[in-house]
């Protein structure tokens, strides 16, 4: 399935907010037709990755390249479904409006959609199996209904790549079974790449792993390793993990502290 | 009735109130659904600047805080493109000092100062010829710009991070919205005032949200709620002899009360009813 075909390419990256080094040397190459699952800590710096692949921040460092050139060139081919946390809950808008957003569309006097494009967002909809839910308003759907929808917008651009930013965060189980089992039908077609905090999806259909917790640990089957586990868990290096050097590092503080207060 | 419109200055009122319930549809509809409007509230204090400053320099008042609103508007919208956690305190100190610049400017101005209240909390009846072809002005940009970004603008508000990715420039619109917010103040300094501009943009749509299904048809239902409680606030102010700016706020507040409590009530009923049939 995986050709030799990079479409994201990625070489001893740094990225730091205000001199906290966030990522670091980070090398990750995702070859057309992957379904790969980049896991993390909150905070370890998964979602400032993606955002670097998107082109929405730079690196201080290193080299990147996604479709072969300079991130965000390129977005058309990239389907983008991101954290329902991120999306405005005012906002009134039907299902069938919510894809219509995915159609590519020139900046200015875009106010109408043609016949076509509401036939192709009701056909990506019957993909995801949504299609009696047009007119419904998006947020009175249920999470897994809604993962559907922001799917079937990222999908109805046609992108050869798509993205996925904590996808069944807000999911029953059920629902996430179902959302992967679409997945794994998908990814016969397009590259994947899920952004998680949830170990658990390394159990479904995903061929290659990549933990991000500062640095980050690549696998190409879908297993993890004894690196990947240690920053998975926390930043426990091998000495903090011991009890006895925990002590000893607090006997060092309180013995500074202590030599501070006598001066 | 008939006789009242034949007045001159009515006349002009009715069509301020027009222009303006048109703006502050399309315009309240962004801010609400963006919950900027403590934002919209920093411009529309802010270009209390520029009333002591066309004061100061003897310039036309509304041309001149017209250009001060724009500018203190694009400022907010520079400032608060990246939506961190010092954004209210930014926009709460440009607030504060643009009405304090405005006032040291009014100190500073020797002799009779006109009608302050009236730019503070509208004058309706003093619309002049002038004026209307300004507000018409302004009317005529924020429609056209809402037409040619009307998608660009409306996944924005939905998504920001969507709209990025997409390669919409959201900075730009974030600006652009508050710069819009600065077109609109123009018109409603003279219907409501500075002051109460806030519930104009606010409460029409807030109303319009309960029930509407899509951004075109909040913004729709906004304008006609602006429209029939613009009208009947100006002919309580002219029956009851009060300001017509404050007239219409009472009029959309108790609207807004008025809907709020019946869909309370409609809920409550309704679960009542469920909770009922399940026990029988």
């Amino acid at each position: 399935m995986a050709s030799n075909i990079n479409i994201i390419d990625i070489k001893n990256l740094y990225f730091s907010y205000d001199h906290e080094c966030v990522l670091e040397n980070i090398n990750l190459k995702v070859h057309k037709g992957d379904f790969l699952a980049i896991l993390g800590p909150n905070g370890g710096g998964k979602t400032t990755l993606l955002k670097i692949i998107l082109g929405l921040i730079k690196p201080d460092r290193g080299k990147i390249s996604v479709f072969g050139t300079n991130p965000g060139k390129e977005n058309s081919k990239i389907g983008y479904v991101p954290q329902y946390s991120y999306i405005n809950r005012n906002f009134p808008l039907s299902v069938l409006e919510t894809v219509l957003m995915g159609i590519q569309k020139k900046i200015f006097f875009s106010f109408n959609y043609t016949k076509d494009d509401v036939k192709l967002a009701k056909d990506v909809l019957a993909r995801v199996d949504m299609q009696e839910y047009c007119s419904k308003q998006i947020h009175n759907l249920s999470g897994g209904q809604r993962q559907r929808v922001m799917l079937a917008r990222a999908m109805v651009s046609d992108p050869e790549l798509i993205i996925l930013d904590e996808p069944t965060s807000n999911v029953d189980p059920y629902g996430t079974f179902c959302f992967f089992s679409f997945l794994e039908e998908l990814n016969k077609e397009k590259t994947i790449i899920i952004v998680s905090h949830n170990v658990n999806i390394i159990a479904t259909k995903v061929n290659s792993v990549a933990c991000v917790n500062k640095f980050l640990y690549y696998n190409s089957e879908p297993v993890l390793t004894k690196n990947m586990l240690e920053i998975l868990y926390g930043m426990h290096d091998e000495h903090s993990c011991s009890l006895g050097k925990y002590f000893t590092d607090d006997f060092k503080y309180m013995a500074k502290s202590e030599s501070k207060s006598d001066d | 009735m008939i006789e009242i419109l034949q007045m001159g200055f009515i006349k002009n009122a009715v069509v301020a109130i027009t222009f303006g319930s048109i703006l502050c549809g399309i315009i309240g509809s962004y801010v609400v659904v963006n919950r900027i409007t403590f934002l919209a509230g920093g411009v529309a204090h802010a270009s209390f600047g520029g009333v002591g400053l066309a004061f100061f320099l003897n310039t036309p008042v509304l041309l001149t805080t017209f250009i001060f609103s724009l500018v203190a508007s694009a400022i907010i919208g520079l400032l608060t493109i990246k939506d961190n956690d010092k954004m209210d305190t930014v926009v709460g100190i440009l607030w504060s000092s643009g009405m304090a610049l405005g006032i040291i400017l009014l100190d500073l101005t020797p002799g009779y100062k006109g009608n302050l209240m009236g730019y503070l909390f509208g004058s309706i009846l003093s619309v002049s010829n002038g004026d209307l072809l300004f507000m018409a002005i302004s009317t005529l940009v924020v429609i056209l710009s809402v037409i040619v970004f009307y998608r660009n603008l409306m996944i924005m508000s939905f998504d920001r991070e969507f709209a990025a990715v997409k390669g919409i420039p959201v900075g730009f619109f974030h600006v652009l919205v508050l710069i819009l917010i600065g077109f609109a103040l123009v018109i409603l300094i003279r219907v409501s005032g500075l002051i109460l501009v806030i519930a104009l943009l606010s409460i029409p749509p807030a109303i319009s949200s309960k029930f509407t299904k899509s951004f075109f048809s909040m913004i729709i239902f906004s304008i006609v709620i602006n429209l029939v409680l613009g009208f009947s606030g100006l002919y309580f102010s002219y029956y009851f002899n009060i300001s017509s700016g404050a007239s219409i706020i009472m009029l959309l507040s108790i609207l807004y009360c008025i809907v709020v409590l019946s869909e309370k009530t409609y809920k409550y009923f309704k679960k009542y009813n469920e909770n009922s049939l399940d026990k029988s």
